[in-house]
């Protein structure tokens, strides 16, 4: 009796979160084939990876779920560090304001002409992506300008535990981010107004629900978590950087799909992108360990991450199709 | 109605053209020399390597979709075409257009049948084929062109290259198949309406394959047309996603010539002219003496500035109908 009681239960569980599902299937299968793959050093490097994924993507799950895409989040990422690598030259605080206006400002651009002007995300992105490059290409042609230390030892604050740095702000910038990201999408209005938007523009904008104002909302917010990234990667290579964003664009939209968050919109939770942002953490993180293919290692990256997509996409597409 | 809507998109197209000729006289005012046959020729090869790829991308967003692994499958052909092309030249090329359609036909498969979406599809692809290209090149450069790889491209046909020749072919044979045939009525069939079409009885499925297909069989032949302009493979250091700037060129190449980007309405005539209107605006900022920086800024500002004048226009249409 217990029994058939709990299985259901678990198959609920499963299927609500693949993801971690599948994380645990990986990190089971990686520790066979890898001697020493969990490893608290190795964890903290996923932590510190994923973190800047998980920044990026929840702004741009917000975005999706919306009916959207943010194409530009990579390119804010550029300029915030290029920003903050200018403005911390005078003062700390002033470069991360400046960099987290940055971020809203483009934001805020984007939503206003996607639901004013009802011009396709994708175009409104990739065109604002080409000014945010470019600015950030111009305000620094190279990798250089200072970030100040002391905002390097807030960010990367660590303690030693079994003789491993491990960097306690960054983790709580993770667990604060998806608790953020879980309590605005599950328990509050705009996250049910960003569901309706984007399981349905027409109801929702029957309903009442301000579908214009959703939408400007969820660009800014991914304008400034972007921004937010780019702070936080400039504190981990201590350096602003015209195109260290650029991977990020991809990275988000990989791990806010392979977290089960539908493209269409209106599908899909932010831990589960987590999940995602730590799988691809992961994977690249092994692909790093395996010695054996020594620099190519980091390719195969690309190729596991690839394929991952794929197979979950057609899987979650088999379980909503029954 | 649809006549009336038709005729005032092609009233767009009338104005594209003759803002591209602004921007030449504009350009010939700035730098001199800029309309001489020599350099128009040679901004119309750089615009057809571009430019082959916006052509099979054209099918694409047609029916509704998008294909961002163009610019990966791109640079495939910088790593397979130089191991393959050493001393035959027909069947490697054969090979190597085949390819190509076979990444695309591996796209059209799963986004027709196991029905993912084709941005997440297309960027699967590229992040495969990524990793891909650097595993089996080694990240190496492969050797010079074929030299008939070579003529192919920049020999020059009176005062056009080879791939320019080769591109408006292309482009004519494509406008022909999608107003003269039953197929280019389902490809636009698809993107206008995607229930009905299959309620008519038009082979979504199969037609959704199709355009993919091309479309990697397209860019397998601008990647080949890269490799013998550029004559040197070479591979950029970028992390991920290799050639996506390349898939970003041709969306706007497709969408500045006023291809619907919600599928539908356009065709490649449109995509000539928005890829030559596109390479115009680059060549001047370069003549001008811009740095990298401020023409990313521009073309995204022009991209935007295109967009919302095609947007504002289809909304005048709208009133004058209403009123």
């Amino acid at each position: 009796m217990v029994q058939s009681k709990l299985s259901p239960k678990l198959k609920k569980f499963a299927t609500a979160y693949t993801v971690y599902v599948l994380l645990i299937l990986f990190w089971i299968a990686s520790s066979l084939f890898v001697k020493n793959f969990i490893t608290l050093y190795n964890m903290v490097t996923i932590v510190i990876v994923c973190t800047s994924i998980s920044l990026v993507s929840l702004g741009q799950n917000m975005v999706i779920l919306t009916g959207g895409i943010d194409l530009s989040v990579g390119a804010v990422l550029s300029l915030a560090t290029a920003l903050a690598s200018i403005f911390m030259k005078s003062d700390t605080i002033l470069g991360v304001a400046v960099a987290l206006a940055a971020g809203l400002l483009i934001g805020l651009f984007n939503g206003l002409i996607v639901s004013k002007l009802k011009i396709e995300p994708f175009i409104v992105t990739l065109g604002s992506m080409g000014i945010a490059s470019g600015l950030a290409l111009y305000l620094r042609p190279a990798p250089g300008g200072y970030i100040s230390p002391e905002f390097i030892n807030l960010v990367f604050y660590s303690i030693k535990i079994f003789d491993v740095n491990f960097p306690i702000t960054c983790f709580l910038i993770l667990v604060l981010t998806t608790i953020f990201g879980e309590i605005v999408l599950l328990k509050r209005n705009l996250g049910r107004m960003i569901y309706a938007v984007g399981g349905n523009e027409q109801y929702a904008r029957l309903m009442g629900v301000p579908v214009d104002r959703v939408k400007i909302i969820c660009y800014c917010i991914s304008g400034l978590t972007a921004a937010l990234a780019g702070l936080y990667i400039s504190a981990m290579t201590r350096v602003g950087s015209p195109s260290v964003g650029d991977p990020f664009t991809l990275y988000s939209i990989i791990a806010v799909t392979l977290g089960g968050t539908s493209i269409q919109g209106g599908v899909g939770r932010y831990i589960n992108t987590v999940g995602a942002a730590i799988i691809v953490a992961s994977i690249e993180r092994l692909m790093n360990q395996i010695g054996v293919l020594g620099i190519m290692g980091s390719w195969f990256t690309w190729i596991v991450e690839g394929i991952f997509l794929v197979i979950v996409i057609v899987l979650s597409m088999k379980v909503k199709g029954k | 109605m649809i006549s009336e809507l038709e005729m005032k998109i092609s009233r767009d197209l009338l104005i594209l053209v003759a803002v591209s000729f602004g921007l030449l006289v504009v350009s010939e005012l700035l730098a001199p020399g800029f309309i001489e046959i020599d350099h128009l020729s040679f901004i119309l090869e750089i615009t057809a390597i571009v430019g082959t790829a916006a052509l099979g991308q054209t099918l694409v967003i047609l029916t509704g979709g998008i294909d961002l692994s163009v610019g990966t499958i791109m640079y495939l052909m910088l790593a397979i075409a130089p191991r393959l092309m050493r001393e035959e030249f027909l069947l490697p090329f054969l090979i190597c257009l085949a390819v190509g359609a076979l990444v695309g036909a591996v796209n059209g498969i799963l986004i027709a049948w196991a029905r993912v979406p084709p941005i997440v599809q297309t960027i699967a692809t590229m992040t495969a084929l990524t990793g891909f290209i650097f595993i089996y090149s080694g990240g190496v450069s492969g050797a010079k062109a074929h030299p008939l790889l070579r003529a192919m491209t920049v020999n020059q046909i009176g005062p056009l290259h080879s791939c320019t020749v080769i591109w408006i072919i292309l482009i004519i044979f494509f406008y022909i198949i999608l107003h003269r045939t039953t197929y280019g009525r389902y490809i636009q069939a698809l993107g206008s309406n995607p229930r009905a079409s299959y309620l008519s009885g038009i082979k979504v499925k199969l037609t959704t394959f199709s355009v993919y297909t091309l479309s990697g069989l397209l860019s397998a032949l601008a990647g080949l047309f890269f490799y013998g302009y550029a004559n040197i493979p070479y591979y950029p250091s970028q992390t991920g996603g290799l050639g996506i700037d390349y898939a970003f060129s041709s969306i706007t190449a497709v969408v500045v010539g006023g291809t619907l980007f919600t599928g539908g309405k356009g065709g490649p005539d449109r995509t000539f002219f928005g890829a030559l209107f596109m390479q115009l605006l680059v060549s001047l900022l370069v003549m001008l003496g811009l740095p990298q920086a401020l023409r990313l800024l521009v073309n995204g500002a022009i991209l935007l500035v295109i967009v919302i004048i095609y947007k504002l226009l289809q909304k005048s249409i709208k009133l004058t109908k209403l009123s």
